[in-house]
């Protein structure tokens, strides 16, 4: 009679163990996210910052209604050129990646510091809504004062850049030109001995 | 008289080229300079968490990602960048110290090839059942050999001002060498075989041209006129010469 009651109690006992253990496991989403910003500096003068953002999931299972909001760049500093500083996806499967990307202006000089964006998204084990940080940004150095390039320092960076490699081809190409070509004393004989 | 000119001659030469010698010098050190940047300003106590060895927090799960790079191939030389997700179970937000990396041989742990610079943050934090990512940008040695070896990446924080190390990383990566498709060796290497497969078809050219001209020369070979019999000839009856080949019989 005890054996009975037992076993069924033990197996129950087991199947909730490994139950627990699967869970325990990780089998959730892992968001990872990276932000790049970059600067441009245009023509007007004025200086143009590029944000993209990439989401992937490393984790397990799928994220669904994975919503991307960036309120790092405030208002007063920055002018929102095209796209848009958040958005919203349906899901996230597990090794898939989402991106997104904006341009703004930027109006002040001066260094920036950006807060990373948040992702939020939801696990069907889980009522509450997950959050995930990206990456933060280096310190952006707005309108900064370039020093003008001088000529002789640019076509020095372009020769020590480029200059093994141009140098390479140029003598194989003079060696192939050389082959080729008779030279002027031959000709010169051979046009002798003709006449 | 001459061999006194030629040894002045060459001493000559050997002394005049004494300014122009260089002694060969070759780079004993492999750790050349390696990048990593910093986040924010550093912290004062940040010295004493680099290279000491914490336990993990129980509460910590960490995952390392090479973005758009699966086969993790890091060029010798060239900034590399990971992404090292944490994520905080428990119950009070974690600060991130520092992110420290160093690269083994594959078959031996204890031999280090190179320690990579660590990147320390100031007011990273990742609060509690949340995750985060955190970049890590490095650099290998140009100089270091292209072949897999093992990266050993750990993570440096504190929650509630206990210290805690762990390990986001601990597997291989593939060293390539950095460089472009156009460098000296290629474009030697390329126009070397252009001409060995130049030179080959110039060499079967001239064999062809010799077996075709031994054939020619079996089949048609110009004689002149010396085979044909003149005696045959009906025009030359009666003539000179017809008489003297008459006497050369005769006299035979």
């Amino acid at each position: 009679m005890e054996t009975v009651i037992g076993n069924p109690l033990i197996k129950a006992l087991i199947i909730l163990f490994l139950l627990s253990a699967t869970t325990a496991a990780g089998d959730a989403p892992f968001i990872i996210s990276h932000k790049k910003a970059s600067l441009t500096r245009l023509k007007s003068g004025a200086e143009r910052v590029s944000v993209s953002i990439d989401i992937y999931n490393q984790g397990f299972s799928t994220a669904y209604d994975v919503s991307l909001v960036d309120d790092s760049w405030p208002k007063d500093l920055f002018d929102i050129i095209s796209g848009n500083t958040s958005n919203s996806w349906e899901r996230l499967d597990a090794g898939g990646i989402l991106s997104h990307s904006f341009e703004i202006d930027a109006k002040r000089q001066g260094m920036f510091h950006g807060a990373p964006a948040v992702i939020t998204y939801r696990v069907p084990t889980k009522v509450s809504l997950q959050e995930a940080y990206s990456t933060p940004i280096l310190p952006l150095d707005i309108l900064a004062e370039r020093p003008t390039e001088n000529k002789l320092d640019w076509a020095k960076r372009l020769l020590a850049k480029y200059g093994s490699q141009l140098s390479v081809v140029s003598i194989v190409l003079l060696f192939i030109y050389l082959v080729a070509t008779p030279s002027k004393a031959s000709a010169a004989k051979a046009s002798k001995k003709k006449s | 008289m001459a061999m006194k000119i030629l040894r002045v001659f060459f001493f000559g030469l050997l002394l005049l080229q004494f300014p122009l010698f260089q002694v060969v010098r070759c780079q004993s050190e492999i750790e050349a300079d390696v990048e990593g940047s910093k986040l924010g300003i550093v912290r004062e106590d940040v010295q004493d968490f680099v290279g000491s060895n914490f336990k993990p927090a129980p509460g910590v799960e960490t995952i390392c990602f090479f973005p758009r790079n699966s086969a993790k191939v890091v060029p010798a030389g060239e900034k590399t960048e990971l992404l090292v997700g944490m994520e905080n179970v428990g119950e009070s937000p974690l600060n991130i110290i520092t992110i420290e990396a160093s690269v083994h041989l594959p078959f031996d742990h204890r031999m280090l090839v190179q320690n990579l610079t660590a990147q320390v943050f100031d007011n990273a934090s990742v609060p509690p059942s949340t995750q985060a990512t955190f970049p890590y940008i490095f650099a290998l040695s140009k100089f270091l050999q292209p072949r897999t070896f093992d990266l050993v990446g750990t993570v440096v924080y504190e929650i509630n001002q206990s210290p805690y190390q762990s390990t986001f990383y601990n597997g291989t990566i593939e060293v390539v060498e950095a460089g472009g498709f156009v460098s000296v060796e290629s474009v030697f290497l390329v126009t070397l075989g252009i001409s060995l497969v130049v030179l080959l078809g110039l060499w079967i050219h001239d064999q062809f041209k010799r077996i075709s001209q031994k054939t020619k020369a079996a089949s048609k070979v110009e004689v002149g006129t010396g085979t044909t019999d003149a005696s045959m000839d009906e025009w030359l009856q009666g003539t000179a010469y017809n008489q003297s080949s008459s006497k050369s019989k005769k006299k035979k």
